[in-house]
């Protein structure tokens, strides 16, 4: 049996703001304001590293559950223009396991007084973490009953 | 297989596509047990050839099979869970980067307040 080892989407993302271009670039290049908006999720208690936002900066993120890391998003600025784009890099593993990696493509354009925002996400997800087998195995034995209900029925 | 750029959304429609007829969830139950050719999954099922690779070819274009021709034999796999899985991944990663957006909507809201 063949594995596919990786997968990959593109995804596009338009949010419009009130804010101009300049207040929503701010608020992307200061550290204490990404900070409110770029956590991943509410639930995990997230611990940064460095927040470095110069082409060549890295952002290093530690995705902690009951004071044991179980996620780090490293980013990589590639492309800062003031007001117009930024251009990173995002890497995500758990520990000692690479999970996948996005190019993150931000475009700041304007829309009257406000800002129209396009996220391009690039993502390729990869294969080979023990966690990915468990659910993996999980998902055969589903899909097994679902066929097998599928048949009977 | 040419560029993958699938929108998670667009897959999942259709994946559900895919499985909404009978024949082809028995073709995806047959496959449980292990690769087979086209002939072998057709034999059960009282259809010309051509209106059944039309079947073949929706499960793969959702991407819940692959084909492969060896010689005059084209044989079906079952695409592996952990594809599903990293489909998972994707879509959790592309949710994550959706609430973010809308969480520095409210922050920039929030801070016109202020101002």
């Amino acid at each position: 049996m063949t594995h596919a080892s990786m997968m990959h989407a593109t995804r596009v993302m338009e949010r419009t703001y009130a804010a101009s271009p300049a207040g929503v670039f701010r608020a992307w290049a200061d550290p204490d304001v990404r900070r409110l908006w770029g956590t991943p999720s509410d639930e995990v208690e997230i611990r940064n590293d460095a927040a470095d936002f110069r082409i060549g900066g890295e952002d290093v993120q530690r995705c902690m559950v009951g004071g044991d890391v179980v996620a780090t998003v490293v980013g990589r600025y590639h492309d800062i223009v003031a007001d117009r784009r930024i251009i990173y890099t995002e890497v995500i593993s758990e520990p000692g396991t690479l999970q996948g990696m996005s190019l993150v493509s931000a475009e700041f354009l304007p829309a009257g007084s406000g800002t129209r925002l396009v996220l391009t996400l690039q993502t390729v997800a990869v294969d080979g973490s023990d966690l990915l087998d468990g659910v993996a195995a999980a998902w055969t034995s589903a899909l097994e009953r679902l066929g097998g209900m599928m048949v009977s029925a | 297989m040419a560029n993958r750029s699938i929108p998670s959304a667009q897959s999942l429609d259709l994946g559900f596509h895919a499985l909404a007829d009978a024949t082809r969830r028995a073709v995806i139950a047959r496959l449980t047990a292990g690769e087979a050719s086209v002939a072998e999954l057709a034999a059960p099922f009282d259809m010309a050839l051509p209106s059944f690779l039309q079947h073949v070819r929706v499960l793969e274009a959702a991407g819940l099979i692959t084909t492969e021709k060896r010689g005059r034999v084209r044989t079906c796999t079952l695409v592996q869970a952990r594809l599903a899985e990293l489909n998972g991944w994707i879509s959790r990663h592309e949710a994550v980067w959706a609430r973010k957006l809308d969480r520095l909507g409210q922050i920039l809201d929030r801070k016109d307040d202020t101002q």
